[in-house]
């Protein structure tokens, strides 16, 4: 019994000294980092400013800004969720618990991959919300985007190696990715891709909800539609484009409601997903972005002429358009899907338009890159929301040429930018020749004084 | 500084010769309850681990040493994280049980380091967190008889890199004693 009394008076000396003691020191260094904190991150070196990066990704030392909880990752910019469902429309998950080593300099040192996503994503979602909120729109994003990673989803067909924008929840889905290369969630110009989408939707998709034109639910923006990738590049249209080129020739085409939704579908889908691989492009610099993760797509989403298979920049045609809308006669659930790969085909037309013209004002105006990213971002963003006033107007057409065509609708953004000088001029033109509708009727003339634009196109001969 | 350094050897080569008992334990098993990214609880075996006490009627005093290692990776990324612990028990006798089994209980006072290589692409990054204080409470149950000395402890850690807080730990020890 005394041995009992001694040793429990000691213990509990020991135990409680300990406690008050030490007990501050054992709070991880991460559970109280919070404001801005230095990360270490896999980033491309464009995008960190590292000029040394001889790599596309490298890691890189970073400031976090805004950060509410480093262990969880949540502050201004982005919250994440693992495990997560929806539930009733909202969102339920599991926030991670990231896992940090503070180094002797200071510099907090992701120990696993969960962590290394999150710290990589943060940085991300902070430069796209604040490259947001410096852009003249409204409704821009006021709170943390949410980014969803560990998650099995069910309901898709292509459950691992893909990542999608999830309007309903404001959510950026990370699926699982099995491919041995750069993780997606680790990839910026992807990340960039989705944030994208997160702003498309907030201006154009909401805009015509209650169109019945755009009455066909759009599919989920999948990054990649690899399912049915393989069969659009292996299916040949040309033998239909050539009958409907002849048919079209003849006379207007007849549409019925169905064809027309169908072709608004495509169109509406291919403008989003091509000005997401621009955005994608310009926030990387970096034209095989994607490939990096998922090397598939380096022939039909690398961001040159050359991988889209095409000798000059163009969109599809009213043809081409007209045969993927035809070609889609099976059952529904295949129409979303053809319509929803041929979509890419069109998006990286569009993006690869974006993508000269970008490069085209930078050369001729002199610009450094920060300036052009600046000024193109706002270009792109004034076109998104000329978008979502000009599509919700658009009625149900009998005939195709009532339809709009992607033309018409680049049409309208050329026509409302500044062009500066002749060259700039002469690529929109020889752009916009391609649709037979313009098709050498174009010309570039000088503004009047007034004009803030050099330049204007005019129809030829009237002036 | 060399005073100090010279007395601590003194005390430490001292000890033995006031101690009633001499342990060494160079079997030595341990598993911690640890906490992974998904915060699920798993498993980990340290890779090393030995120790020595020596006892003083109701005091025990122990030296270990201990090495752990845990790997993970993804495409193109790898992380891991190599700890070694060097620490001392400080147990007090709260029992005899039966004729050769000792019940005590006390704490531990250590400190860990902690390396970090992080690896992207076939280029990799070290870090290191230097000497960080470690605390744990203890309660161990040992069989003591002529030369044989085997100990089972129960252990909760706390380690401020360390998952959850406190970290449950069993460690079984075998050893000789003199």
């Amino acid at each position: 019994m005394k041995l009992w009394v001694q040793g429990a008076a000691i213990l509990l000396l020991l135990v409680g000294g300990s406690i008050a003691g030490c007990g501050k020191s054992f709070k991880g260094d991460a559970d109280s980092a919070s404001g801005r904190i230095k990360v270490q991150i896999i980033a491309p070196g464009s995008v960190t400013n590292d000029t040394a990066a001889t790599t596309p990704y490298s890691f890189a030392v970073v400031d976090l800004l805004d950060v509410y909880d480093l262990v969880s990752s949540s502050g201004k910019y982005a919250q994440f969720y693992t495990r997560a469902s929806r539930v009733e429309g909202h969102l339920l998950g599991t926030q991670p618990r990231g896992q940090f080593l503070k180094s002797k300099e200071g510099t907090f040192v992701p120990k696993n991959f969960l962590t290394q996503q999150i710290a990589t994503l943060y940085y991300h979602a902070q430069n796209l919300v604040r490259l947001e909120t410096s852009l003249d729109f409204d409704s821009k994003r006021n709170k943390p985007l949410k980014i969803v990673l560990d998650t099995p989803v069910l309901n898709t067909k292509q459950n691992e190696n893909n990542a999608f924008f999830d309007g309903d929840l404001d959510a950026i889905v990370f699926l699982k990715y099995s491919e041995g290369n750069l993780p997606l969630s680790l990839n910026g110009g992807v990340f960039a891709h989705e944030y994208f989408h997160s702003i498309f939707d907030k201006l154009v998709i909401r805009a015509v909800k209650n169109s019945d034109v755009f009455s066909i639910p759009i599919a989920i923006n999948k990054l990649i539609n690899s399912k049915t990738l393989d069969d659009v590049k292996n299916k040949d249209l040309s033998e239909q484009v050539k009958k409907l080129t002849v048919k079209l020739a003849e006379g207007p085409v007849t549409l019925d409601a169905d064809n027309v939704k169908w072709y608004y579908s495509l169109l509406i889908k291919g403008f989003n997903e091509g000005l997401a691989d621009y955005w994608g492009w310009q926030y990387v610099n970096d034209s095989a972005f994607i490939a990096h993760s998922l090397p598939q797509t380096i022939t039909t989403r690398k961001l040159d002429l050359k991988s889209q298979n095409i000798e000059t920049l163009q969109l599809l045609s009213e043809a081409e358009m007209l045969s993927i809308v035809y070609q889609v006669s099976e059952s529904d659930e295949e129409k979303l899907d053809l319509v929803n790969a041929y979509s890419y085909l069109l998006g990286a037309r569009v993006a690869l338009f974006f993508k000269t013209y970008s490069e085209t004002v930078q050369r001729e105006r002199g610009l450094s890159d920060t300036e052009v990213k600046k000024n193109m971002n706002q270009t792109v963003i004034n076109f998104v929301k000329s978008l979502a006033k000009s599509l919700p107007q658009i009625t149900m057409a009998s005939a195709q040429t009532e339809l709009k065509s992607p033309y018409a609708l680049m049409y309208d953004f050329i026509t409302a930018q500044e062009i500066k000088n002749q060259n700039e001029c002469n690529l929109l033109r020889l752009f916009l020749e391609n649709d037979p509708n313009w098709s050498n009727k174009l010309e570039c003339v000088a503004s009047g004084q007034s004009s803030s634009s050099q330049f204007k196109l005019a129809t030829k001969g009237v002036q | 500084m060399k005073i100090a350094l010279a007395l601590l050897t003194i005390l430490l080569l001292g000890l033995p010769t006031m101690a009633a008992r001499v342990s060494l334990f160079p079997v030595s098993i341990e598993q911690r309850y640890s906490e992974n990214e998904n915060q699920d609880l798993y498993f980990q075996q340290t890779d090393t681990s030995v120790s020595a006490a020596l006892t003083f009627q109701i005091y025990q005093v122990g030296l270990e040493v201990t090495r752990w290692s845990k790997e993970s990776s993804a495409p193109l990324v790898s992380f891991k994280e190599s700890y070694s612990e060097i620490g001392s028990s400080h147990l007090f006798l709260m029992g005899v049980l039966y004729d050769y089994l000792y019940l005590f209980s006390g704490v531990g006072v250590g400190m860990y380091e902690t390396k970090l290589t992080n690896q992207f692409n076939g280029v990799s990054t070290d870090t290191n967190s230097g000497q960080i204080l470690y605390a744990s409470g203890i309660v161990s149950t040992q069989v003591i008889y002529s030369f044989f000395h085997a100990a089972f402890d129960f252990r909760l850690i706390m380690a401020k890199d360390y998952r959850p807080q406190p970290t449950p730990a069993a460690v079984f020890k075998l050893g000789l004693s003199f």
